[in-house]
């Protein structure tokens, strides 16, 4: 039996599916809804939930697992990291092909279009507006006595994070949403404290301190004025107050992706079209590649990293854009090497990412190729982070906890905690206005609200605030500061389709890898900006 | 015919008889010592089906104790099952066994063309060509070894997998992995590293995949491959990489067995939240007992190194706490804290508490005034160091080119490093230190040995590698 399982594994892995692209196609999808239990069940259940948290997110994940376990105590959570997403995503694919799955597994839109497409994932529509009360019969539970339902009420779900798990089949939920994030800015507002009167003259908003605006996003444009106030393109000058570049965006695909929507650039749509063969896209490459060539924006590759964090707190770079899960790593500490910090241990402030325009189907003329171009520009933001969902070959038992389980984690006040412990943003509106302090230490709890009014406070009173030393909201300001900039711009929060390989193209996460890649390809002068899109749509299509 | 009709007669019979005798129930057999194979055989025998589940509750120490039964699961209607319970047939019976017996499928045997062979790095040299032999120059943990060539040494972090941390953290199975990875290192005959992708980590450190020849061997193994195989560690998929798929089959086949990484219980590593109470002296005095476990201490904030801190507690024994990136505005100098959960490590022969959680902090006291202990180059001992301290008459001999580590003699010419750590922001010209001056510094003892190879036991702190920590600029007299 395990010679046959390995042999199915291998051939499997022979065939090249695994990791880059999907699960292979069943045929047309038939969308079964689960049949729901109709009492809970009460023998030995394990349900096994794979991640990839690291220690420190594992060890908040296991409270709440403990304290579901003792609400229900017939069953056990077992966890397991998966160490990163590309790992996750190839092991379910393997366990996919052979029937071997975990109950319940994190994943991106990508991950979950293929498990969708090879039957693998469950429909959740049936939980979610199931009717069916629930005794909870057991004198070990922590809730015994208690009537519990499946439901969830989506209307307290942000809109967008819910388009985002239906998109597969029929309008079905295959996933919910989990540990959302978004992209933000940090900027070094010790530089730009130095040129206040020159950025004023911009007419940009900066006010005594340094602070940009918390709600109205810098356009590009004012990043190609800015460029001349703050950049040394030869080298960061220190005592001129200059960077070597003005913007670095740790994601290129995002950069592709986002600045397409903010384009109105066709890219990919549901049905797994691949769009960019279009004068849009051509004359978006060619304004970016402009914006490489005068230091306004950089990559990654710069610095061949995977990230231009370090490099903005070394000073390298003024500004960077990045996952606002990731702020931390934005915030210069003193554990980094004093001698690196050209700026020493900096002011940093969070704003929104840039825009083309400020109000949607907005024209605004840009350079391209020493040309005049009009583009039709909308507001976009990356809506990103995964979702959680269930897989199919579970025992209706298992299915019924594990979605117990996934309703408990995204309950409010759960997903309030789950958000100021990690970084990430709540799933659920009501976390926003839930007044149930968490206890964040020994000595601190606060509410969402609260924590959102940390970053407030310190932005009204200008950077000036008289917080003892000791006040324990120091420790929070950095992840308030990204929270409340994630917040202001989910008016626009936007996500690309996830579809699998079809016939003729690429699956949407192959798309996504390639659309970095062109932008690396052009930023290394491997390619022209014509060029470079040619080579994408080449890969992609066939 | 008479005849045919009294065959066809027994015939029916033999089928009602037999029919009629197939049990619609069964009696749950013993299976104590058996594999999940021979369980499946039996169980399936008596017509029953069977749903796998671990025990991971206890240790397991012996090679015989994996794959073995342990007892049956509850029934549909959650009655605990035992031997010789009566049960229907054709019903899912939950069998929980020990963790599975790890095989090697890979190791061995893969292909000639993901082989190493001796003219693949012959005449190359690791960071110049990208592959080269090398030779072992520090131990650091299961996937990070700092090796030379061509004259200079470098970390090296391992391609494909992410071992359990073992350093500045503390985690189950840590511990195990860096000690088979030293083992296969250190006897092996040769050691070459690949390069594959990008050459080096956002922490400078390359990244290479490990080939070694076995002692006495004639084929180089893949250590990457070999401590996912053996569930020491998982595997990181290596998007494009040649070795992708045969590491993504050996962590399916590992995770499989449960064992190790993938959930069975480290005997030596402390699962407790909160630690043993204690304190910091009692603590530096039996500090190899508990190293690697956890502990809760108490003690006043003398000084501040980024993030991390020295504590120390009423008896004057102190030790430095290592806190990372996570920042906490509690741990102010002064401040009386108490902290569960910490994992005495060392670090380059030093003692240090890692592990450290803003939720196992408590504030007891805040603006504590600590004095410094005069001491002397006799004080040098294991148990001092981590101690807010004063030394007077120091000399100064030399100034590193970083201008990081000042060199002093005392009144009896004893050498030693007055250290300035890279978090202050200044170095010894901003003070003005130069050769000749006498100096009175107070700060934290420190003690930095580079050659230090992750062994405790045996291992003597020498007076010479004692370091006295300046963290503040005003805690320099020049005289």
């Amino acid at each position: 039996m395990k010679k046959l399982l390995l042999s199915f594994v291998t051939l499997f892995l022979t065939f090249g599916i695994l990791g880059c692209v999907t699960v292979g196609t069943t045929g047309e999808y038939v969308y079964v809804p689960e049949v729901m239990l109709t009492e809970l069940p009460t023998e030995d259940v394990e349900v096994t939930f794979w991640h990839i948290y690291g220690e420190g997110k594992t060890a908040v994940l296991d409270t709440l697992i403990a304290e579901f376990e003792a609400m229900f105590p017939n069953v056990t959570i077992t966890g397991t990291s998966q160490s990163d997403y590309t790992t996750l995503r190839s092991k379910i694919n393997v366990g996919v092909s052979v029937g071997e799955v975990p109950t319940m597994a994190l994943g991106y839109p990508d991950h979950y279009a293929g498990y969708v497409n090879a039957h693998a994932a469950v429909g959740l529509d049936p939980y979610i507006n199931n009717t069916i009360e629930y005794t909870v019969d057991n004198p070990l539970s922590s809730i015994n006595g208690q009537t519990i339902t499946t439901s969830i009420d989506l209307t307290d779900f942000v809109p967008s994070y819910l388009a985002e798990n239906n998109q597969y089949v029929g309008g079905y939920y295959f996933s919910v949403p989990f540990s959302k994030s978004t992209e933000v800015m940090a900027v070094n507002r010790t530089v730009l404290k130095q040129h206040i009167t020159e950025i004023r003259a911009l007419g940009i908003t900066i006010s005594d301190n340094g602070f940009l605006s918390h709600t109205v996003p810098l356009t590009y444009a004012q990043l190609e004025a800015l460029t001349a106030i703050l950049v040394n393109t030869s080298g960061t000058d220190v005592a001129a107050y200059k960077c070597q570049f003005l913007m670095n965006y740790d994601s290129n695909a995002n950069l592709f992706i986002n600045m397409s929507r903010q384009w109105n650039a066709p890219y990919t749509n549901s049905a797994g079209d691949i769009l960019i063969d279009n004068d849009i896209s051509r004359n978006m490459l060619k304004y970016i590649n402009g914006l490489f060539g005068t230091n306004t924006l950089v990559l990654p590759t710069e610095w061949t990293q995977s990230y231009g964090s370090t490099n903005f707190i070394y000073g390298d770079v003024c500004m960077t854009v990045g996952s606002s899960a990731g702020y931390s790593y934005n915030v210069p500490t003193s554990e980094y090497k004093a001698n690196l910090l050209k700026f020493g241990i900096f002011d940093v402030d969070f704003v929104q990412v840039p825009q083309m325009v400020l109000t949607d189907a907005t024209d605004v003329a840009v350079t391209v190729d020493n040309a005049a171009v009009t583009v039709n520009g909308d507001l976009s933001a990356v809506q990103q982070g995964p979702n959680i969902g269930i897989f199919a070959n579970a025992t209706r038992a298992e299915k019924l906890y594990a979605w117990l389980f996934i309703k408990y984690l995204i309950e409010a006040d759960n997903t309030a905690w789950w958000a100021m412990s990690t970084g990430y943003l709540p799933a659920r509106l009501s976390a926003f206005t839930s007044d149930v302090p968490i206890a964040m230490t020994g000595t601190y709890s606060v509410t969402y609200s609260n924590f959102l009014q940390i970053a407030q406070d310190y932005w009204a009173a200008d950077g000036d605030v008289d917080w003892l030393t000791t006040d324990e909201r120091w420790d929070y300001l950095y992840s308030s500061m990204a929270a409340n900039i994630a917040k202001n711009q989910n008016d626009f929060y936007e996500y690309d389709p996830a579809f699998s390989a079809g016939d003729n193209s690429a699956g949407s996460a192959t798309a996504r890898e390639e659309a970095g890649n062109c932008l690396d390809d052009i930023y290394n002068g491997t390619f022209s900006p014509t060029d470079s899109l040619n080579n994408m749509k080449s890969l992609l299509t066939w | 015919m008479l005849k045919k009709i009294f065959s066809a007669m027994l015939g029916f019979l033999l089928v009602f008889v037999l029919i009629g005798c197939q049990p619609t129930e069964v009696a749950l057999p013993d299976l104590t010592g058996k594999s999940r194979a021979q369980i499946t055989e039996t169980l399936e025998g008596l017509n029953l089906s069977i749903k796998y589940y671990f025990d991971l509750s206890v240790i397991y120490d012996e090679e015989s104790d994996y794959d073995k039964f342990v007892r049956y699961g509850k029934d549909e209607n959650s009655v605990q099952l035992a031997v010789g319970d009566i049960v229907a047939t054709k019903t899912e019976i939950k069998v929980y066994t020990t963790p599975l017996n790890i095989t090697i499928n890979y190791l061995y045997s893969l292909s000639d063309a993901l082989s190493l062979h001796e003219s693949d790095y012959t005449g190359k040299e690791f960071i110049a060509d990208g592959i080269g032999e090398v030779t072992i120059s520090k131990l650091v943990d299961g996937d990070t070894t700092f090796f030379q060539s061509d004259g200079q040494s470098y970390s090296v972090r391992y391609l494909g997998i992410d071992t359990p941390e073992s350093t500045a953290l503390y985690q189950a199975w840590g511990k195990a992995a860096a000690t088979y990875t030293a083992e296969k290192l250190q006897s092996a005959e040769k050691i070459v590293l690949e390069a594959e992708g990008d050459r080096q980590d956002g922490n400078d450190r390359y990244l290479a995949w490990v080939w070694y020849l076995p002692e006495g061997g004639d084929k180089f193994l893949l250590l990457n491959l070999e401590l996912v195989e053996l569930a020491y560690s998982k595997n990181k998929v290596s998007t494009g990489s040649v070795y992708s798929d045969v590491l993504t089959l050996a962590d399916w086949n590992a995770s499989a067995t449960k064992r190790r990484v993938w959930g069975e219980i480290d005997p030596n590593y402390d699962y407790s939240k909160e630690g043993t109470q204690m304190t910091i002296a009692f603590l530096m005095e039996n500090f190899a007992d508990y190293m690697g476990l956890k502990v809760a201490i108490s003690g006043i904030v003398t000084a501040k190194i980024g993030n991390s801190v020295y504590l120390q507690d009423e008896s004057g024994a102190g030790i430095y706490m290592y806190a990372g990136y996570t920042s906490s505005s509690q741990l102010q100098i002064g401040a009386h804290v108490a902290i569960d959960g910490l994992t005495p490590t060392v670090y380059s022969g030093s003692p240090q508490l890692t592990n450290f959680n803003r939720l196992n902090l408590s504030l007891v006291t805040e603006s504590l005034i600590i004095t410094p202990e005069v001491i002397t180059y006799d004080d040098f001992i294991f148990t001092n160091i981590g101690k807010y301290v004063t030394m007077n008459q120091l000399t100064v001999t030399g100034v590193n080119t970083a201008r990081t580590s000042i060199y002093v003699t005392d009144i009896e010419d004893h050498e030693f490093v007055i250290r300035i750590d890279d978090s202050t922001g200044f170095d010894a010209d901003d003070l003005g230190v130069t050769v000749g001056q006498v100096l009175t510094v107070t700060g934290p003892l420190g003690y930095y040995d580079y050659d230090y190879n992750n062994v405790f036991e045996g291992y003597n702190h020498a007076p010479s590698k004692f370091q006295l920590m300046l963290t503040a600029s005003d805690n320099i007299i020049i005289e």
